[in-house]
């Protein structure tokens, strides 16, 4: 066969059997805790317009977007989040319903230009996004509920990583940079690029605010930051500090202090969220699983204006940190052969017994009902025409390393 | 004993300087002149465990997380680096990028339809995009100054130490794109996760660094 037919494009890939299992799991323990705390599950489209992603100040480079052209000639995109989408029904479909809103969901985004890097083109993701309440309640709310995300579905150590993008968006705008700059600073600042950051921040004139921003970078750890940090000179920036101090209180306040750390250079997504952002570590995997913050833009642009804030889990690195599960107990499994006349009576077998005890042989014959058992390692056949006898399969091969609970009755 | 974290380190010229680099910080560095057939060395003076590896693998091991630290060239991190941090350079295997054409060549007067050869078409295609520049990059993989000597290309973009070998073939730099030396980088939760031990090998570093 051509190999095109077999392959799954770049960073797809197959589920099977116990990852299946493993996954829904994930889900459903995700889905549970974001019940229990209000939020309501919504299914949103794969596609949806290009626009809507372009044009409410989503950071998605359009080139990473997965696009189709519909029958009208419209440009659709393949979901490269859930929170524009799940913000659009709020505007779109729950004008009615009074604010704050609470919904999750649990859904695949796609995006493109994984390459054979081993990233992956679609993702599933667990997330929350609640809407229509905004300042220290809220975050400490949306908060709370990341740490305990990490700490149910994470199987071990876990930290939540705090900042604010008004923290070098203040610095940034304060320095009177050209946007292309402020672009290679965010770069620089991002991979904790020190020794070009510097030298990069040589050629601008404003230099205590040069000083600032250079010292923000260096800033990640715990709550002696805010001791360490002082005034930045900057009114808007030593307030979001003053805010991430409130909430970091709060939080230590809860019990959760050991699972806090800051990092004052997270500048991911600087122009789209507005106020506090957070990422979530587990120990052993090789980048963050949880990735959340504040976006009070994202409604107004949806024509609803309302603050919200929200953060999505990657399921599929929690499947992989998560506990392997014991392996399903070997169940007793038997051929029912029958002709087509009694086909409810084996219909009947098969919902009376246990789940997998019983497979419906396809074949016309019983010899070649027994050779099947044979083949596939099945230890009797029950046969409905001599009413129900089971007869066993000689030399059936072990099948040591078959799927889990295919083996001897 | 406390858990190691692990290094990949670009086998080759950057793995030597490294090793000197850390004796040079008091680091018993026996482990990894004497290979034999491991392939994870321990440096417990440092703190790190050593997986020897090339290039482009340093980073894709860094970025995946199955270790935490690598040792890479900034000409690398340029081609194919995405996501981790680059915290320190570490000042060895220095060179730069430059853009280098055929003696007596008019590179940017001409009209014509240009083409490059490189090693690095991510580095080539960035510096002329910024430059405003519409070339043809060529990607190859052995020895590009074959290219402009075959009349497949018209200059190449290649990494230059001290210009012998451009001479030798007939070609002379016309532009520095960016200098390049070896780069410590970190893993991102790495970072996050195990922060005291990964501070702990940077400063090492940085004092080997100034013994030099």
């Amino acid at each position: 066969m051509a190999r095109s037919l077999v392959g799954t494009p770049a960073g797809a890939q197959d589920y099977l059997f116990d990852a299946c299992g493993r996954r829904r799991e994930m889900e459903a323990r995700a889905g549970a805790l974001f019940a229990r705390y209000g939020y309501r599950e919504v299914m949103t489209p794969v596609v949806e317009l290009f626009e809507l992603f372009t044009r409410t100040g989503q950071p998605m480079p359009p080139e990473s977007m997965v696009k189709l052209i519909d029958r009208d000639g419209r440009v659709l995109a393949m979901r490269p989040d859930s929170t524009t989408p799940v913000a659009r029904v709020v505007a779109a479909r729950l004008g009615g319903e009074p604010m704050p809103v609470r919904l999750y969901y649990l859904q695949d985004v796609y995006r493109d230009g994984a390459g054979h890097r081993g990233r992956r083109l679609e993702t599933r993701q667990a997330g929350v996004e609640f809407i229509g309440a905004g300042g220290l309640k809220a975050d400490l709310e949306v908060l709370s509920l990341a740490a305990e995300a990490l700490s149910e579905l994470g199987a071990g150590e876990y930290r939540v990583e705090l900042s604010h993008a008004a923290l070098l968006r203040a610095l940034f705008r304060a320095l009177e940079a050209p946007p292309g700059a402020v672009e290679e600073l965010r770069a620089l600042i991002e991979r904790k690029n020190f020794a070009s950051l510097g030298d990069k921040l040589k050629t601008f004139a404003n230099r205590p605010v040069c000083e600032a921003i250079l010292r923000l970078c260096h800033l990640f750890g715990g709550a002696e930051l805010f001791e360490e940090t002082g005034s930045l000179g900057v009114a808007e920036a030593d307030e979001a500090l003053g805010y991430l101090r409130d909430l970091y209180t709060a939080l230590a306040g809860a019990g959760l202090g050991r699972h806090l750390q800051l990092d004052f250079g997270l500048v991911h997504q600087l122009e789209y969220y507005t106020g506090l952002v957070f990422r979530g570590y587990v120990s052993g995997a090789g980048r963050a699983v949880l990735t959340g913050g504040r976006y009070d833009h994202l409604m107004g642009a949806l024509g609803r204006a309302a603050p919200g804030a929200g953060f999505v889990l990657d399921v599929d690195a929690l499947c992989a940190r998560a506990e392997e599960p014991p392996p399903a107990p070997r169940r007793a499994r038997r051929l029912l052969h029958f002709p087509p006349a009694r086909l409810r009576e084996a219909l009947g077998v098969v919902a009376r017994a246990e789940q997998g005890a019983y497979e419906l042989s396809p074949c016309a014959t019983l010899a070649e009902s027994l050779a099947l058992a044979r083949s596939r390692g099945i230890a009797a056949v029950v046969d409905l025409e001599r009413d129900g006898a089971e007869i066993p399969v000689p030399g059936a091969p072990e099948r040591p390393r078959g799927p889990a609970g295919e083996v001897t009755a | 004993m406390k858990e190691l974290l692990r290094l990949a380190l670009t086998k080759g010229r950057l793995e030597t300087k490294l090793l000197g680099l850390l004796r040079r910080a008091g680091v018993d560095t026996a482990p990894l002149e004497d290979k034999g057939r491991r392939l994870i060395h321990p440096l417990p003076d440092a703190g790190v465990e050593v997986v020897l590896a090339k290039a482009p693998d340093v980073i894709t091991y860094v970025e995946h997380g199955v270790c935490d630290l690598g040792v890479v060239g900034k000409d690398t991190i340029l081609e194919c680096g995405q996501s981790f941090y680059e915290v320190l350079d570490l000042r060895f295997g220095a060179c730069r990028f430059a853009l280098a054409v055929r003696e007596g060549e008019d590179f940017f007067g001409t009209y014509r339809h240009r083409r490059v050869a490189s090693k690095y078409p991510n580095v080539a295609g960035d510096w002329f995009a910024a430059q405003g520049l519409d070339v043809e990059i060529i990607r190859i993989e052995g020895s590009v100054e074959l290219a402009p000597l075959l009349g497949l290309a018209d200059a190449i973009v290649d990494i230059v130490e001290t210009g012998a070998t451009l001479r030798a073939n007939g070609l002379t730099p016309v532009a520095d794109i960016c200098p390049v030396s070896a780069r410590l980088i970190v893993n991102l939760a790495a970072m996050k996760m195990k922060r005291a031990p990964v501070q702990a090998f940077v400063a090492l570093c940085r004092a080997g660094l100034e013994e030099s």
